[in-house]
């Protein structure tokens, strides 16, 4: 069990990492997927809502870092995504691929509209499209992305 | 990892830690700029140092691969700029020593490379691979051979962030480029980043700008050399009312383009870079002068840069 544990906190440091490293060494942008969003929100399946809340804070504040304008906006989303994620628990369990698709996908949705109107005030004219059609496309992007890491790492014996 | 057993009690307690963690995400979003871009920086030479000198390594091996013609073609663009600001600087120079103003300049441009990080709401940001050791500082313009990309907005070492005129916080004093009217040229968003465009705005009711003619940079503010081109007009922007005109102006610099730019070493803003990209606007009256080795008054509020 406490193996487990420390896998799963190794896979979840490793997407972290793998974030940066295609973010912010190899400057890929926009065509790499969301993974530290995806970190928190798997993270958050397996935490106290306490916990989920601290780890988004922390993912989030180190993702403001990057950003010139709106810092605190990603902590304040990502905190909340957290602490949502790790409540949903309460709601729905399940471990399908269906069910951390669509898991990802709306949760990655919701920190970029939480992150769109914390910082709307920013824009010279709102772009609610580039949120509904280009948040859209990323948040299936990166939920696409998580679940193969997901897989990859339960394949890697992981997880059962 | 804990499994999440739902005892009252703990439930108390994790709703306060989360709280707790929702008010500091809450104070940071909230905080002076100023202590923000502490965070920032602590961040960037802590937690974000290794990945930030990964990149370092990457931008080299990057420019190294890039098509030779085309890497060829870029770099003799530059090159020609360096070499015109070489020349530009020796006779600063000569002319500072004459007036006993000392040598207080250096070269003032220097190449480098961009670096974008594409996450959500740094869309306007980008880094470069040179900084304060560099002689780089908050402020420094970032130009290249098409014109004006952006503003340097804080600075490390060996890194520096800074902001494209997407950015909404981008603002520069611009002109037509026969000097006949002025405005300010800042970010107009459009439906997605492919879109977004610069507008003139501040520009006179009676004016008249055509489309196809370029808008430079007017050299108001001090911060932004005069003439570096900021695009051509397409039109006049619909939201045209009151006793000012706005210019819709496709920019002369593709942010997501641009790969190896000049980045200005130190203030910038008194000189004058119209001939480099031919432009002929005389004077500018309302500064107060017209020569390019001379320090130009600068009215407040027009370039920031952010």
């Amino acid at each position: 069990m406490v193996g487990r544990r420390w896998s799963f906190g190794v896979f979840i440091g490793a997407l972290v990492v793998t974030h940066f490293l295609l973010h912010l060494s190899l400057g890929i942008g926009s065509a790499a997927p969301d993974l530290l969003t995806v970190a928190a929100l798997l993270a958050a399946r397996r935490l106290r809502g306490g916990a989920a809340a601290a780890v988004g804070c922390v993912l989030g504040v180190l993702q403001d870092a990057l950003a010139l304008s709106g810092f605190g906006a990603g902590a304040v989303a990502l905190t909340v995504v957290s602490y949502l994620g790790a409540r949903s628990r309460d709601l729905f369990e399940g471990e399908s691929s269906g069910f951390i698709l669509l898991y990802l996908l709306l949760g990655t949705w919701l920190y970029r509209a939480l992150v769109f109107g914390l910082t709307l005030h920013l824009a010279s004219t709102g772009a609610v499209s580039t949120l509904l059609l280009g948040g859209i496309g990323q948040a299936v992007y990166a939920a696409l992305a998580g679940l193969v890491c997901l897989a990859i790492f339960r394949a890697a014996g992981g997880e059962a | 990892m804990l499994d999440y057993d739902g005892t009252r009690r703990d439930r108390r307690r994790e709703g306060a830690l989360a709280g707790g963690m929702l008010l500091l995400a809450f104070f940071l979003l909230l905080v002076p700029a100023g202590y923000q871009q502490v965070v920032r920086q602590g961040l960037r030479r802590t937690v974000l140092r290794p990945f930030l000198a990964v990149q370092a390594v990457v931008a080299k091996r990057r420019s190294q691969m890039v098509e030779l013609a085309q890497l060829r073609a870029q770099r003799d663009s530059l090159a020609s700029l360096v070499a015109a600001q070489a020349a530009l600087w020796e006779e600063n120079r000569q002319l500072r020593a004459l007036l006993v103003l000392g040598d207080r300049l250096g070269r003032t441009f220097i190449p480098a490379e961009v670096l974008r990080v594409g996450l959500v709401g740094g869309d306007g940001t980008f880094l470069l691979s040179v900084g304060t050791a560099q002689g780089i500082d908050v402020g420094s313009p970032v130009i290249t051979p098409e014109g004006l990309l952006g503003v340097v907005r804080e600075v490390d070492r060996h890194t520096a962030q800074a902001i494209d005129w997407t950015d909404p916080d981008f603002r520069a004093g611009a002109m037509t480029e026969d000097g006949e009217v002025y405005g300010i040229a800042e970010a107009w968003r459009g439906r997605s980043r492919e879109e977004d465009v610069l507008v003139m705005t501040g520009a006179p009711f009676h004016s008249d700008v055509r489309p196809g003619r370029r808008i430079v940079t007017s050299g108001r503010g001090g911060i932004y050399p005069r003439g570096i081109p900021l695009g051509i007009v397409a039109g006049i922007e619909s939201a045209d009312t009151g006793w000012r005109k706005s210019y819709l102006v496709q920019p002369a610099v593709r942010p997501e383009g641009a790969a190896h730019v000049l980045v200005g070493v130190g203030r910038n803003g008194s000189r004058d870079l119209s001939p480099y990209w031919d432009v002929s606007a005389p004077p500018d009256t309302l500064a107060g002068t017209s020569g390019n080795s001379r320090f130009r008054g600068s009215p407040q509020g027009e370039d920031d840069g952010g």
